[in-house]
């Protein structure tokens, strides 16, 4: 049985306030998350105008950047043979003051996105639904996921997916 | 044994100047919107100088110096180019000490590493390149006696190269050599996190290259890289750096039709067969060191290998006596020549491998050494070191398939030749690997098999100009360090000639 609350990904409220405000700098933005060399493993904040997301990439999912009205949903995306490596864990996407040096937009207002992992329990997983791909959800064969809500990880990682 | 003193102190065989500038036009000019950055350096953690935060306007003005340069540039023999080149090598040499500190201050890496490699290999590079272009020969075609094809390399004009952190000297050299070769000039973005060494290394052979041959722009990505990889005045871009990135970099190329090469990390598999442990030698102890190799420049390289698969009949015996190999490694000041591992490149970077190490345990990945923090002493306490880590687990764990970046490694066993290969190849990428057997049939069979662009074998972390690097899958596109790159960096003309009088007869 797959969970709408269970989302491959989510993001912290900090994160979510640094991207509200690269929104309202930039317009729409999208997150690609990355892999490879240096800092391979952080996502990619790019205007959305201005990156091209291939029809095999795989949404993880959509984070919400508030919880108010206002608040807008922002889809994260991954090359689809990562998701595959990344399938068994929850990205957690996080925010941590940088020099501003990198590619991403964030570092004009002086943070880097950071991308952390959880790994998903049994249940979970099992509760978790495949992350879509572009193609799969232009033709209508899969439903984009829930935008969700950020998180607070003060506390212990639980509670990410509210299984029933 | 040699401690070199920090920069800026008494007795240090550099002082890095207080603030750098761009260097274009041959000049050393200010950023058009005046601002700079800090520069850190990872050994203390402190700040130490300042690099321009470039703009577009910067790297405009490079391409406008490149393309006044390249006509004359493009137009001297090879004979003139290589000359130049050669001589860029002997400086580079001459001033060894003085680069090699400068890169080990940028990056945290063993001075021991930049004076025996880094930077000799940076100088090779460049005379390798001369050497190259000098025997570089167009080749003819007599498609028949009256039909002939010549073919002549030109240079393709000025070309964009955007360097990463983790060579700061080796990888700028390994895209300038070919290139400047090739006779292109060149408008170079260096990292943000090592942004200076590079220049007190052109520094030191800027007066032996023409005025706007080779244009240095510092500042972000999302700035600079962005501003030169979209420019319309660029014929090619280079990039070493993370997939996204690298993608977003590919696009740019196809929207402007040039070519883009692209080396973008790896997770390379280092293969033991069981063969290895048949007798107690030197070829054993070899492989011991081949296992050891995962943290060298502290595992901040593209082909680490990252993934040791070793043979299930001697997994136990092997890991025993590899891990406490690992175990012997100094880690240390990395401007203490005894010093074999050093500093991580940045405190973001220390944490993501902390992350890492966070998500195997996780994971349930055993802990066979290391996985923490290691705080020095003194003034090195602010410094960003992580004790070299070795788990044990399954290739499926994301500790098996992402490029960490650091100096982790993630051991797991194989049954026989096909589960080796199997594992192996069960990553995303495929830059490097390493395969150790006394077996010639099983060197052969797994090197061909593995699918990555190089295969050490019975070695590791050879980078000698001369062999092909370069990667398959989501490694990248292209090759470097050998002169096959030169096709990368040149146009093909081909006149297709007919010596007949007679009509074609079609009309």
């Amino acid at each position: 049985m797959q969970h709408e609350d269970c989302s491959r990904v989510v993001m912290t409220r900090a994160a979510a306030d640094v991207l509200r405000r690269v929104r309202a700098d930039n317009g729409d933005v999208i997150l690609h998350q990355s892999g490879g060399c240096c800092e391979g493993s952080t996502p990619l904040c790019v205007l959305a105008a201005h990156f091209v997301v291939a029809p095999a990439d795989r949404l993880l999912g959509s984070v919400l950047d508030g919880v108010d009205a206002d608040a807008r949903p922002t889809p994260v995306w991954i090359s689809f043979r990562q998701q595959e490596a990344w399938a068994h864990t929850q990205v957690v996407l996080d925010v941590v003051p940088s020099d501003g040096l990198g590619y991403s937009l964030e570092g004009d207002l002086g943070f880097a996105f950071v991308s952390r992992a959880r790994v998903f329990t049994p249940e979970e997983l099992a509760a978790v639904a495949p992350a879509p791909s572009r193609q799969q959800l232009e033709d209508g064969e899969a439903v984009a996921p829930v935008p969700v809500a950020p998180v607070d990880l003060s506390g212990p990682w639980v509670g990410l997916c509210s299984l029933p | 044994m040699t401690v070199y003193a920090q920069p800026g102190t008494p007795g240090s065989v550099i002082t890095f100047q207080e603030q750098y500038e761009n260097f274009i036009g041959g000049q050393w000019v200010p950023p058009v919107e005046g601002q700079y950055f800090d520069v850190t350096t990872p050994v203390t953690g402190q700040a130490f100088t300042r690099a321009p935060r470039s703009t577009a306007p910067d790297v405009e003005l490079a391409l406008d110096a490149a393309w006044e340069a390249f006509p004359a540039w493009s137009k001297l023999s090879a004979t003139q180019r290589a000359e130049i080149l050669w001589k860029i090598g002997d400086r580079i040499d001459e001033n060894l000490e003085k680069i090699a500190v400068a890169d080990t201050w940028d990056n945290g890496k063993p001075v021991r590493e930049t004076l025996a490699a880094d930077i000799p290999l940076a100088a090779d590079h460049f005379r390798y390149f001369a050497a190259a272009i000098r025997a570089q020969e167009s080749n003819t075609n007599e498609v028949n006696e009256d039909l002939v094809a010549y073919h002549f390399q030109e240079p393709l004009g000025v070309v964009g190269q955007i360097i990463p952190w983790n060579f700061p000297i080796l990888m700028a050299a390994w895209k300038i050599a070919p290139a400047l070769a090739a006779g292109n000039t060149i408008v170079l973005k260096p990292a943000s996190e090592t942004p200076v060494s590079l220049l007190e290394f052109v520094k030191s052979f800027e007066d032996l290259l023409p005025a706007g041959v080779l244009n240095i722009v510092n500042g972000a990505g999302s700035k600079v890289g962005n501003a030169l990889a979209n420019s319309t005045r660029i014929r090619k871009i280079a990039f070493t750096g993370s997939t996204s990135v690298g993608r977003s970099i590919a696009q740019s190329a196809a929207n402007l039709i040039i070519p883009a090469t692209l080396e973008l990390g790896g997770k390379s598999p280092n293969v033991f067969f069981a063969d290895v442990a048949d007798k107690d030698d030197a070829f054993y102890q070899k492989a011991l060191e081949g296992f050891s190799l995962f943290q060298l420049n502290q595992g901040e390289i593209c082909t680490c290998p990252s993934r040791a698969l070793v043979q299930e009949s001697i997994y136990e015996k092997f890991l025993t006596d590899a891990v406490a190999r690992v175990e012997s490694a100094i880690q240390g000041n990395p401007l203490d020549t005894n010093t074999q591992v050093g500093a991580q490149v940045s405190e973001n970077q220390m944490n993501t491998i902390l992350g890492y190490i966070k998500v195997g345990k996780e994971e349930g990945a055993e802990v066979l050494t290391g996985g923490e923090r290691n705080i020095l002493e003194g003034d090195l306490a602010g410094g960003f070191y992580v004790k070299p880590t070795v788990f044990k687990g399954q290739n499926s764990m994301r500790v098996f398939q992402e490029e960490i970046f650091g100096p982790v490694l993630s051991v797991t066993s194989f049954t026989d030749f096909d589960d080796a290969i199997s594992i192996a190849n069960d990553t995303i990428y495929g830059l490097g690997a390493g395969v150790w057997s006394r077996s010639g049939r099983i060197q052969y069979k797994a090197g061909r098999a593995i699918q990555a662009g190089r295969v050490w074998t019975n070695t590791y972390h050879n980078y000698p100009a001369g062999a092909a690097f370069g990667g398959y899958k989501e490694s990248g596109i292209g090759r470097e360090t050998h002169k096959m790159v030169l096709d990368a960096y040149q146009q093909t003309k081909n006149l297709l000639v007919s010596y007949s009088e007679e009509p074609q007869g079609l009309y």
